[in-house]
């Protein structure tokens, strides 16, 4: 077999369409990604229970009073200020903690999420913040058949 | 009694060797079925089936090479595979030929650029299929994957066929 004769036959133009084939699917990469976010849903859970659900796609800013109960309400006799809180900004298909008054404001630190399955956690109170995509049950198929 | 080299160039010896090649692309069909291969995005394939495509493209009329990729879809579907892998293999076919004859009309591509646009078409081909019966974007993100490995096994199944294409004896095709 000889092996000089498979790489003289390699013409330019094929290794043109290679390249453009790969700078395609590179690019693929960079650009197909971030269009998940069309249809996901900003999830925001105290202790776990689900209280606010908003579309990744507006653009607010959520102040979520938050005490043990969850519900947001505040106890008659608790000054304003010592509410515990967290705001929650969604701008341009991203999420973040813009403010926080507890303990530790790691919250704030852990920056902006964009993509289903990330979150943003405030342990001192037990709040998170993911991002869930929505209609994942009609996307891909998980087997095949041959 | 017909000489040998004319046996091929009657219309019944014509029907004959594509008939033949046809099956031989289904064989090799058949052997990338049984070969123990765990991908985890679905849709990668060898596309040795291909093989003979390329090489009856390049060595016969192009009517016949594509008649030949038709029957071993066909015959694919119905013995190996279900309606539906067959409604993607016949776009993905479709779109692979299309654009393999193209190249190789204008005569710049060698046999191996040739395969390895078959084999991205073939998976470009399959991705759009799925992207109509699943109605959603999200397969799209499979085109990264797919083209590459499309590329990938198109080059190996050209070498493979580039090598091929010199060993077969002269008479058993006809002058083209």
């Amino acid at each position: 077999m000889n092996n000089s004769s498979i790489f003289r036959s390699i013409k330019k133009a094929d290794l043109l369409l290679a390249a453009a084939l790969l700078l395609l699917s590179f690019s693929g990469f960079v650009f197909l990604r971030p269009a998940a976010s069309s249809d996901c849903v900003v999830v925001i859970r105290i202790s776990g229970r689900i209280i606010a659900e908003y579309p990744l796609d507006a653009d607010l800013t959520v102040r979520i009073p938050d005490d043990e109960t969850g519900a947001g309400t505040a106890e008659s006799g608790t000054a304003a200020a010592d509410m515990p809180f967290n705001e929650i900004e969604i701008l341009g298909r991203e999420v973040c903690m813009r403010d926080a008054n507890c303990s530790n404001r790691l919250c704030i630190l852990q920056g902006k999420i964009s993509r289903p399955g990330q979150s943003i956690i405030c342990l001192p109170h037990r709040l998170t913040v993911e991002i869930r995509a929505e209609g994942t049950g009609k996307e891909v198929p998980d087997a095949v058949t041959r | 009694m017909p000489s040998h080299a004319n046996r091929s160039s009657s219309v019944a010896g014509r029907i004959s060797l594509c008939a033949m090649l046809a099956v031989v692309s289904l064989l090799f069909s058949y052997v990338e079925v049984i070969l123990p291969f765990q991908s985890p995005v679905p849709g990668i394939k060898l596309g040795l089936a291909n093989l003979v495509v390329l090489i009856a493209l390049f060595r016969l009329d192009e009517k016949e090479a594509f008649v030949i990729s038709l029957l071993r879809v066909l015959l694919a579907g119905i013995l190996l595979a279900g309606a539906y892998s067959m409604l993607y293999s016949l776009a993905g076919s479709v779109l692979s030929f299309a654009g393999m004859l193209l190249l190789k009309k204008t005569g710049r591509f060698s046999i191996i650029g040739v395969s390895m646009a078959g084999g991205v078409l073939h998976n470009l081909g399959q991705i759009l299929v799925a992207a109509v019966m699943i109605s959603g974007t999200a397969i799209f993100y499979y085109l990264p994957v797919l083209t590459l490995s499309g590329m990938t096994c198109g080059i190996i199944v050209g070498i493979g066929a580039h090598i091929l294409i010199r060993r077969i004896p002269e008479k058993l095709f006809p002058v083209s």
